[in-house]
């Protein structure tokens, strides 16, 4: 489904990945940990098309087609999702008009007709009671005032509605009360299949009591330097980093 | 210096010289109109070197291809939002008023006898003293009882290179409300210039919604004022949409005369192609306890240039005012700009009164955000330019116009 090899990565000539191989295939739960500037956000950042970043080596495939010749929003009805670290603040534009637009242009996409405002509407009040939201959540400004627990949980919401083939979750997780992540937990969950892929992007262990990932690796200045099962993030929790720099250096 | 046929002094300059001609080809020019002209002469046509006018050049509105309107023949015309609208409408065709306003409370008629909202000398300005030179007629609707049906004006032009000088003048007895919508259309290739001018004396307690569409045509040109007298706990609700032209100048004047009254302004500058788009924003607490909310926006693409100008004027003994006055603009082109410049100008110590002015571009995280949910890049800008311009209009036009104005901006198809 998705296959990176070799991928390097600057920003303003500060080389930030520095070769990263990593194949994910359907119905794989991947976790990529690290400490702070690492290089994982970037990392989710590339994937997403994201313009200041210079790809200076290395190729992305997703699907079979290369990543890097597809345009952000190509890569969307592609079924490439990525829940933001940050999410965006956008006054002015509803929440339901942003779900409905999103979703009519994946389904567009795929060949499959636009939803009527009716099974929309049926829809997307399922979905936001499953992420134990507020129906007015919809009519308000995307993320406008949203709490961080609210908008990582309108994230998800967002995932839920577009179905996507491969979802990066960028520290998702941060930010959140208990609850909150036991929401955003079961939402993920949800997605959970064997057609789809599953990228967790995080700086806590903590995440993965709730979501467990099949593979986690260690991204540290821009290269994975271990990977192994779920039992690696316990090893991590228990030691921190500083050994696989020790090991990497040796 | 030369006599004119009508007794007049005549500079022999430009602009003036092309209104003295065209002020010596009315038949029989009232008193009234004699004076606003000399006045006119007085201070002459505003150049650059005029500070209120430092932004707009006046060249190619008023020069020697202009001729006044001599008959109104013209079809009426049909507008996509006025067909089902639920209104009591009226249009003014080339300056002709036709049709009547059969609604009890509610008095529309036609004079040649201009009322000024004297004494407060806020009606002696390039564009009055043009205006009442040159309107031929003026219509004066008066409002005596709540008048629950939206009343619609609609002035459409048809005749090219002329000008024509509307003049409205609206009176709102005590305790009354109205919602008036001023629609202002013309051909386009229309290189006429309007010169349409609204008064509006707010009586007591009154509460009076005065939508202004201005969507003229692409090479029409337009020097509008809106001038108010607030009455005591009035209520003025103005929302203006400045759209087409290729040159709109606007000025809004308002006097805030009664304790308790309350002027809330809402203003849209939408500039495509390389139209000037100019409002000129005055409004004058002259007494406490008054308010105003002023939300400007301008949206500017293309080669288009807007130019705001708004001052919020407190008098020394007009204690307790609260006065707002935002102005936010967004800039789609390189080449766009804008001019703006809010100003407070207070002399009591015991008000609340607040200013600012932003520019930017679209958001570049917001457009990254809607397209990585798989809106293509037009899609995406459309969606941030109509959530930045509706606000404007959403809520304050009836939802025909609402309609109406998403496609005219072209954020619906």
């Amino acid at each position: 489904m998705l296959d990176i090899k070799n991928l390097h990565a600057s920003i303003d000539n500060n080389k930030i990945l520095n070769g990263i191989d990593l194949e994910i295939k359907a119905g794989e739960v991947h976790a990529i940990m690290g400490p702070n500037g690492s290089g994982k956000s970037t990392l989710a950042s590339v994937l997403a098309g994201r313009s200041e970043y210079e790809i200076t080596d290395g190729t992305v495939t997703f699907n079979g087609k290369d990543l890097f010749e597809l345009e952000i929003e190509e890569r969307a009805r592609e079924g490439l999702f990525l829940a933001f670290q940050y999410p965006q603040e956008i006054p002015g534009v509803n929440n339901v008009y942003l779900l409905k637009a999103a979703v009519n242009a994946v389904r567009k996409h795929r060949g499959l007709d636009e939803f009527d405002a009716y099974d929309f509407l049926s829809l997307v009040r399922e979905k936001i009671k499953f992420m134990e939201m507020d129906e007015k959540f919809l009519h308000r400004g995307v993320n406008e005032g949203f709490s961080g627990g609210e908008k990582k949980r309108n994230e998800i919401l967002q995932m839920l509605m577009l179905e996507p083939k491969l979802a990066v979750l960028d520290e998702t997780d941060s930010g959140l009360d208990i609850d909150a992540l036991k929401v955003v937990s079961k939402g993920v969950n949800a997605m959970r299949s064997d057609e789809r892929g599953i990228l967790m992007v995080t700086h806590y262990q903590r995440l993965l009591d709730y979501i467990k990932p099949d593979f986690v690796h260690v991204l540290m200045n821009g290269k994975i330097v271990k990977s192994g099962d779920h039992t690696l993030a316990l090893e991590l929790e228990a030691k921190g980093y500083d050994w696989l720099l020790d090991a990497e250096a040796a | 210096m030369t006599t004119s046929p009508n007794n007049l002094a005549v500079i022999k300059t430009g602009a003036n010289l092309v209104l003295s001609d065209l002020f010596n080809t009315i038949t029989k020019p009232t008193d009234q109109q004699k004076s606003a002209f000399s006045s006119l002469l007085e201070q002459g046509v505003p150049t650059l070197r005029t500070e209120r006018w430092r932004y707009t050049v006046l060249r190619k509105a008023i020069s020697n291809h202009l001729k006044l309107v001599e008959s109104s023949t013209g079809e009426l015309p049909q507008h996509p939002a006025l067909t089902n609208l639920d209104a009591e409408k009226v249009t003014v065709l080339n300056g002709q008023l036709h049709g009547e306003l059969s609604i009890s409370g509610l008095e529309l008629s036609s004079s040649n006898k201009v009322s000024t909202l004297n004494p407060l000398k806020h009606d002696d300005s390039f564009i009055d003293n043009t205006n009442i030179a040159f309107a031929q007629q003026t219509l004066k609707l008066s409002i005596s009882k709540d008048i629950e049906k939206l009343v619609v004006l609609h002035f459409h032009h048809t005749i090219t290179s002329s000008l024509l000088a509307n003049r409205l003048e609206i009176e709102t007895a005590k305790n009354t409300s109205a919602k008036i919508l001023v629609l202002h259309t013309s051909d386009n290739d229309l290189n006429s210039t309007l010169i349409p001018v609204t008064t509006l004396n707010a009586g007591a307690n009154s509460q009076i919604t005065i939508i202004n569409i201005q969507d003229l045509g692409d090479k029409t040109f337009q020097l509008a004022k809106t001038h108010a007298h607030l009455g005591a706990d009035s209520v003025f609700k103005f929302t203006q949409l400045e759209i087409g032209a290729q040159l709109s100048r606007h000025d809004v004047v308002i006097d805030v005369l009664g304790k308790g009254a309350e002027f809330i302004h809402n203003n849209l500058l939408h500039g495509t192609e390389k139209q000037i788009l100019d409002t000129h924003l005055d409004v004058y607490h002259h007494i406490d306890h008054t308010q105003s909310t002023m939300g400007v926006k301008a949206v500017l693409d293309d080669k288009s240039r807007g130019i705001f100008n708004g001052k919020i004027y407190v008098e020394v003994d007009a204690q307790q005012v609260n006065a707002d006055l935002q102005n936010n603009n967004l800039l789609l082109s390189k080449f766009a700009e804008i001019n703006t410049k809010p100003e407070l100008e207070i002399y009591a110590d015991d008000v609340k009164c607040a200013h600012g002015a932003t520019v930017g571009q679209l958001n570049e995280e917001s457009l990254f955000y809607l397209r990585s949910r798989g809106l293509d890049k037009d899609a995406a800008e459309k969606v941030l330019v109509s959530a930045f311009s509706r606000s404007t209009y959403y809520g304050l036009v009836p939802s025909v116009f609402e309609e109406w104005l998403d496609v005219r901006l072209g954020f619906e198809s």
